[in-house]
């Protein structure tokens, strides 16, 4: 395991908070009725999302799903710029025409985020193949839920990843509820990583709630992937706090479960483990002060930003060629 | 227009010389698919890539699991990293199994992600009856014109194929390449009964048809025919047969439905005042629906009967030889649709 | 009093048809609107209802047989003991009346629209073509290109003038080509014409529309005082009031005025039924609807046939008067002309008075001059004293 600087260590600090208070500032937001559509939020997991990004390169890719703000985050998304997306607006990152479910910033490996479940993960593994293809020692990632694990898309995509030795790590995010269904009714095993196996490949299970252990096992799996030794299957076990979307206030889980995983919350988990390391309270608190006062400017931003024009809506149906 | 060195080629051997150009060009493109690269093996379900894994390797002609859903995802994601896949379906038909990497992702990334992405992929679909049953035998047109993002193509000859599938390889969006089963022209036990197997003149270096445009493959002043692939061919029989009648049908040649030259087609029924679609695929909301209606808009008062279609009834393949012969357009049908056409509709 | 139940016309094209089925049998008692027979005609199979409640007295037609339009079918009874025999002579006290054989004028429900091809219009505007005049060479009669093309050619050859093709007629053209042939064929008619002053009329109806306008009733015309006026007088004038087949006379008890409705491809003439019976703005509404439903092309069964008198105005046009022909097999027709402010003597004195000359037609076979001079003067006199268009109410009617 790599040795983290302080500031590697805080910057993972910082990202969870960010996407923590962001999320809760923008289910403010969607109470106030300036958020259209949905949103699926991310708190809780957010152990996820970072402990994994932090263990790619630049140049590695993800690929995300309905519910991408926190990975979007974690990959370096400017907050401005999925604010004013989620707020359907002409600067969005994706000018108001993806929503909150399709995300995208290419330039920080944000690939666009999948509202069909399951979908993004034989398209990871083409992009794995390609840079194989290509010689080149980039990582795909491919996150989903534990929904998706029974879609047919997973078992086509991992399999033709496992059977090609693709440069890919599939990411599980098991919060146990795929929508209001618990896994349990959806699947006769108890792990989604079991599965690995069928395919002949790595299945990790790690605690999602624990970052630094995600970023443990994550960094193994990448690092196997980028050597040529193909594709794993790492399940984070984790709890989403909020309902599946917006509109759903989650009565289908119990105060005791949901209470259970609240106490084991990966952020004040993690501050916990920082200042058993040293670091001074007092750091941790001015990184919050700044995380807010980002939000703050993204959120104004987003609010006083212009619609796009609807001319925009004939824009980039096609590509041009190339000259 | 001269075509430089030209050799005999059959539709088959032009496309995969197409794409033999495009791979020693740029090493971006590769294919993938199911049975495409075995050495000793088919080359595909119908011979196209036959040697292409002897020159260019196993991993650029890559074979697959048998999951379309993977293989058009994995094209999906390897051109939106850069990479020019040419994936394909061993039937036409199983590419309903992979729909939503097709619609939902390969049309729509350019779009949602307001242009970050492109796919430039392209997805070879052997289509048409071929009396091997219902689920065999589509021609799914209708499908990519209705999905914005898609491009479509179809030729009917081997010069249009190879240098459809060339520009194709070289477009920056997703192309759904059709390509009939019986004019693949495939020799000894790959021939398919009741095939047409054109063969002609191709030139041997790369070129390009360009997307978005028809071609007229006969003149005439009485009526327009438009048809497609394999309906080209009977189109032009009838037109043989009309001429002697003294009728005089032109035959436009469809190969390209998105882009569509629209331009093109009103100027031909400005001329002819009639226009007589022929399609394969069955009645309801086919290509030809899209093209009648944009035409009844374009050049209504050009028109001197009504615009009629020619297809399969709205009924799922048969297989036996005899119904099948019900179910397609045939010469004599096409020939009577133009003479009711000639007195009114 | 026994009733004959007859086959209408269903708007068919006036063939054969088949009496598919019974639905009720001797001695059964129906109530008006209840399902009697089913009828296939060449279009549609149709149930016809009763006119008036009763008891099958006799099936004339059984089922399964094809006859013509207007046979009598069965009879109904008030109780099935009634004596069941038609009046020979004199006057028949029946309130149903037998449609005759010749066709009634009317009017497709589908607006007959000219088949021409988009080219073909376009082109024959440009060259000032009317469509009208163009045969058309389709397979379904449309005119395409090539007929328009011919048009020109035939309009542009020296020497040869350009004719105007020559169409069929409407099946409307053709009945009314058919019923005024046999008019002025077999009928002498016999005219005479008052000049009737208006002003108290115009007066009347003055009262009678602001009353209208008051109590939310509809609102007479001019035609409608005429039209009551002509039928209280057809009460007391009853050979008016009938049919003449050539051989038999046959008066009727109900007095149902046809009123001829002039429309673009020619006119239609529906009935108002039993027209003494409405007080003047009941009538109005009557003859409102009727006129409205003849110009939108949807007069019912209901409106057509069984007429016993006709009354056509053509007031609205500059016409002082004209000479209408005689609607077979009724005997008498009324000609309205426009009312004029004219010059006339009163007293001795000039004064000026709305004026307007009336021609009254008759078949001189079955009504003399004396009889229609007598007539058409007591129609003159109600209208020029128009309060007994107010007074007589249905229960002064006289037999």
């Amino acid at each position: 395991m790599t040795n983290f600087s302080q500031d590697e260590l805080l910057k993972m600090y910082q990202l969870m908070v960010t996407i923590r208070r962001f999320e809760d500032r923008l289910y403010q937001l969607f109470l106030q009725g300036l958020v259209p559509g949905t949103l699926h939020q991310y708190q809780g997991q957010e152990a996820v999302a970072v402990g994994v990004c932090s263990a790619l390169q630049p140049a590695d890719i993800i690929f995300s799903t309905h519910r991408p703000v926190g990975h979007g985050v974690a990959k370096g998304m400017s907050l401005k710029s999925i604010a004013a997306e989620i707020m359907g607006k002409a600067d969005g990152c994706a000018g108001g025409k993806g929503g909150q479910m399709h995300l995208t910033d290419v330039s920080v490996g944000m690939m666009p985020s999948n509202a069909i479940v399951g979908a993004n993960i034989p398209i990871a593994t083409g992009a794995a193949i390609g840079f194989m293809l290509r010689g080149e020692e980039r990582v795909s990632i491919s996150f989903f839920g534990d929904g998706a694990a029974n879609i047919g898309a997973f078992h086509e995509g991992i399999n033709l990843a496992a059977v090609k030795n693709a440069p890919v790590v599939f990411v599980c995010e098991n919060n146990q509820y795929a929508a209001s269904t618990h896994i349990s009714l959806t699947m006769k095993i108890e792990n989604v990583a079991d599965r690995a196996e069928s395919y002949g490949i790595p299945g990790v299970i790690v605690d999602g709630m624990d970052v630094m252990a995600v970023r443990e096992t994550a960094e193994k799996a990448v690092e196997r992937a980028r050597r040529g030794g193909g594709p794993t299957l790492i399940e984070a076990k984790t709890y989403r706090f909020m309902g599946h979307s917006r509109g759903d206030p989650g009565k289908y889980r119990n105060e005791e479960e949901l209470s259970e995983w609240r106490s084991r919350d990966p952020i004040p988990k993690y501050r916990a483990y920082l200042e058993a390391q040293g670091i001074d309270p007092l750091t941790l608190a001015s990184l919050e002060e700044s995380v807010d006062e980002r939000i703050d400017e993204a959120v104004e931003h987003a609010l006083a930003a212009p619609e796009p024009d609807a001319s925009e809506t004939y824009l980039n149906v096609y590509a041009e060629r190339r000259k | 227009m001269s075509l430089g060195n030209t050799t005999e080629m059959t539709m088959a051997e032009a496309l995969r010389d197409a794409m033999r150009l495009a791979m020693q060009e740029d090493p971006a493109v590769f294919l993938l698919g199911e049975d495409i690269g075995i050495k000793d093996g088919f080359g595909g379900g119908f011979t196209v890539t036959l040697g292409l894994s002897d020159e260019f390797g196993h991993e650029r002609v890559m074979d697959t699991p048998l999951s379309e859903a993977a293989i058009i995802g994995a094209a999906v994601g390897a051109a939106m990293v850069g990479m020019r896949p040419i994936a394909e379906m061993q039937y036409g038909d199983f590419v309903f199994v992979g729909m939503d990497q097709v619609i939902n992702q390969a049309a729509k990334m350019h779009y949602m992600s307001n242009g970050q992405v492109n796919v430039p992929m392209v997805l070879r679909l052997p289509v048409g009856a071929s009396r091997r049953g219902a689920q065999h035998a589509q021609s799914t047109e209708a499908y990519w014109m209705h999905t914005p993002g898609l491009r479509v193509v179809c030729p009917s000859n081997p010069y249009d194929a190879k240098g459809l599938l060339y520009a194709a390889i070289k477009d920056e969006n997703p192309v759904i390449f059709l390509e009939h089963k019986l004019l693949y022209g495939g020799k000894g036990r790959r021939k398919e009964k009741t095939s047409i197997d054109p063969i002609m003149e191709v030139p041997v270096d790369a070129y390009e048809v360009p997307l978005g445009t028809l071609k007229e493959v006969r003149e005439g002043q009485d009526v327009t025919i438009l048809a497609n692939m394999m309906m080209v061919y009977r189109s032009l029989t009838a037109a043989d047969s009309l001429a002697e009648e003294g009728i005089r049908a032109q035959v436009i040649d469809m190969r390209c439905l998105q882009p569509l030259d629209l331009d093109l087609l009103s100027e031909a029924v400005k001329k002819t005042n009639r226009v007589l679609i022929v399609e394969e695929d069955n009645l309801t909301a086919g290509w030809g629906a899209e093209i009648a209606a944009r035409l009844g808009d374009e050049v209504f008062y050009y028109l001197d009967a009504p615009i009629k279609r020619l297809a399969a009834p709205d009924t799922p393949a048969p297989t036996a030889a005899s119904l099948e012969e019900e179910y397609l357009p045939t010469t004599e049908k096409i020939i009577q649709a133009v003479k009711a056409l000639l007195e009114g509709g | 009093m026994i009733s004959e139940i007859i086959i209408p016309d269903l708007g068919a094209t006036g063939g054969d048809v088949i009496l598919e089925k019974w639905l009720v049998e001797k001695g059964e008692a129906v109530i008006k609107g209840q399902a009697l027979y089913v009828v296939a005609t060449d279009k549609a199979t149709v149930e016809v209802e009763a006119y008036r409640d009763g008891v099958v007295h006799t099936i004339l037609v059984q089922q399964g047989e094809t006859i013509p339009l207007g046979t009598v079918i069965a009879l109904l009874a008030d109780s099935i003991d009634e004596a069941s025999e038609l009046v020979e002579d004199g006057p028949v006290r029946d309130t149903t009346i037998p449609e005759p054989e010749i066709p009634q004028i009317t009017r497709n429900r589908s607006k007959e629209r000219i088949l021409a091809s988009p080219l073909a219009r376009r082109i024959a505007k440009e060259e000032n073509l009317r469509l009208e005049a163009l045969n058309g060479s389709g397979s379904k009669g449309q005119i395409l290109k090539r007929d328009v093309i011919a048009a020109i050619t035939a309009r542009e050859k020296p020497g040869s003038p350009f004719e105007i093709l020559s169409e069929s007629l409407s099946p409307m053209r053709k009945v009314i080509a058919e019923r005024t042939t046999l008019s002025k064929s077999q009928i002498p008619h016999f005219y005479t014409t008052a000049t009737i002053d208006m002003q108290a009329a115009i007066e009347l109806r003055r009262q009678a529309l602001e009353l209208a306008e008051q109590r939310g009733l509809s609102k007479p015309t001019i035609n409608d005082l005429c039209l009551r006026a002509t039928a209280l007088t057809l009460r007391e004038f009853s050979v008016l009031n009938s049919r003449f087949d050539g051989d038999r006379i046959s008066t009727y008890q109900d007095i149902n005025i046809g009123l001829v409705i002039g429309l673009t491809e020619g006119m239609l003439i529906p009935v108002i039924q039993r027209a003494d019976q409405y007080d003047l703005y009941s009538l109005a509404a009557a003859t409102q609807r009727v006129r409205q439903r003849a110009e939108a092309g949807q007069l019912r069964e209901s409106d057509m046939g069984r007429g016993t008198f006709t009354i056509s105005n053509l007031g609205m046009y500059e016409i002082d008067s004209f000479t209408a022909v005689i609607n077979p097999p009724e005997v008498g027709i009324l000609a309205l002309g426009k009312i004029k402010e004219q010059p006339t003597v009163i007293d001795r004195m000039f004064v000026i008075r709305p004026l307007m000359i009336a021609t009254l037609s008759v078949d001189h076979r079955v009504v003399d001059g004396i009889v229609a001079a007598r007539f058409l003067t007591a129609i003159k006199h109600i209208l020029e004293n128009p309060y007994r268009l107010t007074l007589d109410t249905p229960s002064d009617s006289t037999p």
